[in-house]
């Protein structure tokens, strides 16, 4: 146990941790060549395109010292994004220790922040690594400077590397050795394990990821999950290599899997205590939560007889993601789907790209939402995460939305800006630092529903890029949300209901109907488009008439041709969804779903 | 019985910047232009071979020679293509006999010979006398100025019809007037209008893109078209069709009434025995073929009722449901009366019933809406 190191990789996207990941697993030798590393720690497809994880991997690497002692190092990578936070703590509680990388050229931004307290509420050993000291750009003094100001850290305990160029990776990985210290754990007492992530595999069925506190598992263990309260027998145990590599038994202070013909994902929930069903711990590991969905959305096929293949492709999906939550649904508009829940903007944007490439489905997405608790006059309090569920405004008494706590890390140049951004979107001022001479440190509360209407583009786009941001919810408040109905016609389409602040309706109202006007195809009558909250119109816009090819000639050889065209206006029918009279293609929802 | 006969003669002078037909420009090929005389041997082949195997009896009530530009014909091809039609089908006495003729072949001599050749009816391809009109669609052809438009009325001897069409690019209903006023003067028996349809993959629809003020203007066009002819004593017969009472095409009507025609020549279509044929070849395959390719529309059930409501609603006295039922062997059902009803609700159809029988016809805004309204009534048939 003395020989063993688990440690994590924390760092902002972009500042090098798959690539320093590179130079660590390079330097244990385990292999070279990029690709096969991209197989092993980033799975997906999508995931190596936006180069970020959803999952916490590990790999286990042999690493011999200076001195030529040998050490076996445990490296969990986490997901990279505010959408996990919950994983990432669970996957840094089952380290002792984390290198925080910091770009030598960019700083400290909001993410490494974030992550830096997730370090310490798990009370890691913080290693902090300046990376990229080989750019021009690079500035390490002043760094180091942020390092200490805004982390809190001992400058001087800061190593320099470069992961491109290999710089400094031999006094890193003494400094793992060194620094970082190695588990605690009894053998003899109760199995006690942490389980950070799970997959599934088609033939295993779930492959929990576990880290060992107190005793040892093997094959044959009946195993507890005392979350879920569900006894398995184990078939097998291993560590990470390049494939699962099977072991006897697993011990305090290792990282490896369990297989135990567990059936799906859902009953291996990420930060349970894996103990045994004999001997049980008394003390499960603390820190466990059941992961709620933050966003919600509604999620149809563009051809309705693509609804079975939607969820199948669900069902496979939460085989391999349990924060997926999903239940039926149906719209007036769009037909048959399904209401979706999701740990975060990024998540639903993954798993709806998912759907659509894994599974070659065409999607209509409704505008995501947050969910509120609203207080009726009866008495009773309701939760809503779908605008079309929002009772009679008559009846509501109070509503209340959830808020977090924001905060946006940005050059001082663009702090007006921001501070526009963020009071357009009812964010609430708390209060400011200079994280060094350039930068500062701003701290909001704000309506998560307004994160959810694309803040981070917004946010992106008015500081040119450079401004990072790190939410957390806290708490639910008052807040004067309506409901707002896009009529057409006179008829409301549900798909198109959404809530938003009584003081934003009108604009979102009109945002939406000038984009409806574009995309509704004329009419041989006019179409009346609306906005409304209850029976008060808020804005307004008509589809003019379609006068239709007048008076064209038919003859002899037309006949064939326009019994044809019939045919196919009626083919063309079948995608479009018809609300009163009025005809709206599907893939207009597409578009106007995507909120600006 | 009786039955048309089209005619299909898909060469032409150039090409129009507008025209979807399939058609040869043999322009600057012969001169000068002429149809081929291989293509007419193989007409008659034709007929030969799907003529001759007809019923007994069975005869021409009316020939129409159709293109392109048939009119490329000479009076000889004619009187070659009659004297075969004659030898297979035999042409009834007083049958209709039509030709399309384009301004570049009004000329005294070229119409005596089509006249002494059988032709009965002449349709003058007059579409715009206005130099501006013409250019801005790209007519191929000559322009036909009003000294050709009165040559073609004044001659003796065969029936005159007028294609004219309105709703071009920057025309308005004044030009509209001003043009029928010119035509009228000279008093042809029948008047086709059109408006311009920009079809697909066209060098005008690349060119010109329409849109909604401009399909505004073109139904400006057709009403003043329509209330001018009207006024002039024309009778409203079809969408696009005007006559004296008593000058209505007699073969055209057989499209918009169920009636047999059958047509000879590539891409031409035929009604035979309740089937839709059609002749599928290119034209240089055509001629080197030994047998013709006639292919069959693959029509569902419904097909008869869809068609007999498609073209009879064209027909601005409408139908009645007993004729259908008589022609098609369908009823109208249930749920083509709810839908008629609800189009009579919105004014675009009229519906007259009087004892067994209903008729069934557009409204004045049923015609310019004709495709919707017939789609709607024949939505669930399809
Ligand atoms: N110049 C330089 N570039 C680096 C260094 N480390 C990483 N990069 C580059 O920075 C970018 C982001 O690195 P990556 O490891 O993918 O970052 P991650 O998003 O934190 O995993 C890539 O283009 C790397 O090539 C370094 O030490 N020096
Ligand atoms: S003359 Fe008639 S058929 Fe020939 S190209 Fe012009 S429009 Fe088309």
């Amino acid at each position: 146990m003395e020989h063993i190191r688990n440690f994590s990789i924390i760092a902002h996207i972009d500042h090098g941790k798959s690539t320093l990941a590179d130079r660590i697993i390079e330097k244990c030798r385990l292999l070279s060549p990029r690709d096969h590393i991209d197989q092993i720690l980033d799975t997906m497809e999508i995931e190596r395109e936006r180069g970020i994880t959803i999952k916490s991997n590990a790999i286990t690497l042999d690493y011999t010292s200076r001195d030529g002692e040998h050490f076996i190092f445990n490296l969990i990578d986490t997901p990279g994004h505010v959408d996990f936070t919950y994983e990432v703590s669970r996957a840094l509680a089952a380290c002792e220790g984390v290198l925080l990388v910091v770009d030598a050229s960019q700083g400290v931004e909001a993410q490494t922040i974030a992550n830096l307290y997730l370090a310490m509420e798990n009370n890691l050993e913080i290693i902090p690594v300046i990376n990229k000291i080989d750019m021009p750009s690079a500035d390490i003094d002043s760094t180091k400077k942020s390092i200490e100001t805004s982390l809190g850290l001992d400058p001087e305990t800061a190593v320099p590397v470069s992961a491109r160029e290999g710089t400094g990776i031999d006094d890193l990985m003494e400094a793992i050795i060194q620094r970082i210290p190695p588990p605690r754990g009894d053998e003899r007492e109760p199995l006690k394990a942490l389980i950070f992530d799970s997959y599934f595999d088609k033939y295993q069925g779930a492959i929990v990821k576990v880290r060992l506190f107190e005793g040892t598992v093997k094959r044959d263990d009946d195993i507890l999950l005392c979350a879920t309260g569900k006894v398995y027998s184990v078939n097998e145990v291993g560590v990470f290599r390049l494939s699962l590599e099977k072991r006897d038994a697993l011990r305090p202070g290792d990282v490896g899997y369990i297989i135990a013909g567990i059936k799906t994902v859902m009953d291996t929930k990420i930060g349970d205590t894996v103990t045994l069903a004999d001997r049980q711990t008394v003390t499960p590991l603390k820190g466990f939560k059941d992961v709620k969905p933050m966003v919600f959305s509604g999620l149809y096929p563009v051809y309705s007889d693509e609804y079975d293949n939607l969820k199948d492709a669900l069902y496979k999906l939460r085989l391999n993601d349990a924060s997926l939550l999903f239940e039926p649904d149906n719209s007036f508009a769009l037909g048959f789907g399904f209401r979706c829940g999701y740990l975060g903007l990024l998540h639903m944007e993954i798993v709806q790209e998912r759907l659509e490439r894994e599974f070659d489905l065409s999607l209509v997405t409704t505008a995501p939402s947050v969910e509120y608790k609203v207080h009726l006059n009866s008495g009773t309090m309701i939760t809503i995460d779908n605008p079309v569920k929002m009772p009679d405004p008559g009846s509501i008494m109070m509503i209340e939305e959830p808020f977090v706590k924001a905060d946006i890390i940005t050059p001082s140049d663009y702090m007006g800006n921001i501070m526009s951004l963020v009071s357009e979107c009812r964010g609430i001022h708390r209060h400011m630092e200079y994280i060094d001479t350039r930068r500062v440190q701003l701290h909001y509360e704000l309506p998560l529903s307004e994160i959810v209407f694309n803040f981070y583009d917004k946010l992106k786009s008015c500081s040119r890029g450079y401004a990072s941001f790190d939410y957390e919810l806290i708490d639910f408040r008052e807040s004067s949300m309506v409901k707002v109905d896009i009529l057409v016609n006179g008829e409301p389409v549900d798909a198109l209901s959404f809530i938003v602040h009584e003081d934003k309706a009108r604009l979102r109202g009109k945002d939406i109907i000038t984009r409806l006007k574009d995309i509704i195809p004329q009419h041989q009558f006019k179409i009346p488009l609306q906005a409304a909250i209850g029976s008060q119109i808020i804005a307004r816009e008509n589809i003019s008439a379609h006068r239709k090819d007048v008076t064209a000639k038919c003859y002899g050889g037309d006949i064939t041709r326009k019994r044809k065209l019939l045919e196919k206006q009626k083919e063309g029918k079948k995608r479009l969804k018809q609300v009163g009279s009025v005809e709206i293609p599907q893939e207009a929802f597409l578009t106007i779903l995507k909120i600006g | 019985m009786s039955c048309g006969i089209y005619i299909h003669i898909p060469f032409c002078r150039g090409k129009c910047d507008y025209c979807g037909f399939y058609s040869i420009p043999i322009g600057g090929q012969v001169d000068p232009p002429a149809v081929p005389g291989a293509y007419v041997e193989r007409l008659l082949r034709e007929m030969e071979e799907r003529l001759s195997g007809l019923p007994g009896g069975e005869t021409a009530d009316t020939v129409f020679f159709g293109g392109g530009t048939p009119s490329l014909l000479s009076p000889l091809q004619i009187r070659e293509i009659a004297a075969a039609l004659n030898t297979y089908i035999g042409i009834e006495r007083g049958a209709e006999v039509t030709l399309e003729v384009n301004p570049e072949d009004v000329t005294e001599e070229k119409l005596r010979g089509f006249i002494d050749s059988g032709i009965t009816r002449m349709v003058l391809g007059y579409q715009t006398s206005r130099e501006e009109f013409h250019r801005a669609i790209g007519r191929s052809t000559m322009r036909c100025d009003p000294l050709v438009l009165e040559m073609f009325c004044s001659a003796r001897g065969f029936s005159r019809s007028v294609d004219v069409m309105v709703g071009l690019p920057g025309q308005g209903p004044v030009d509209v007037k001003e043009e029928l006023a010119l035509i009228c003067r000279y008093g042809p028996e029948h008047l086709s209008v059109y408006c311009l349809t920009l079809e697909k993959n066209t060098r005008l629809a690349s060119r010109f893109r329409g849109g909604e003020e401009f399909q505004a203007g073109q139904r400006l066009c057709m009403e003043a078209a329509m209330d001018a002819l009207v006024a002039q004593g024309y009778c409203h017969y079809e969408i696009s069709n005007f006559a004296l009472p008593g000058c209505e095409s007699r073969h055209n009507m057989k499209y918009w009434t169920f009636e047999p025609y059958i047509g000879l020549g590539p891409g031409s279509h035929s009604f035979y025995g309740g089937k839709r044929l059609s002749v599928a070849m290119p034209v240089d395959q055509y001629i080197r073929s030994d047998r013709v390719a006639v292919i069959v529309d693959p029509r569902g059930g419904n097909a008869a009722a869809v068609e007999y409501m498609m073209t009879g609603l064209r027909l601005l006295r409408g139908i009645s449901a007993t004729a259908m039922e008589r022609m098609t062997g369908e009823r109208i059902g249930e749920e083509m009366w709810r839908r008629m009803h609800e189009l009579e609700k919105e004014g675009l159809l009229e519906v007259q019933r009087g004892g067994d029988d209903a008729i069934i016809r557009l409204t004045r805004e049923g015609i310019f809406l004709s495709d919707w309204v017939i789609y709607r009534i024949v939505e669930d048939l399809i």
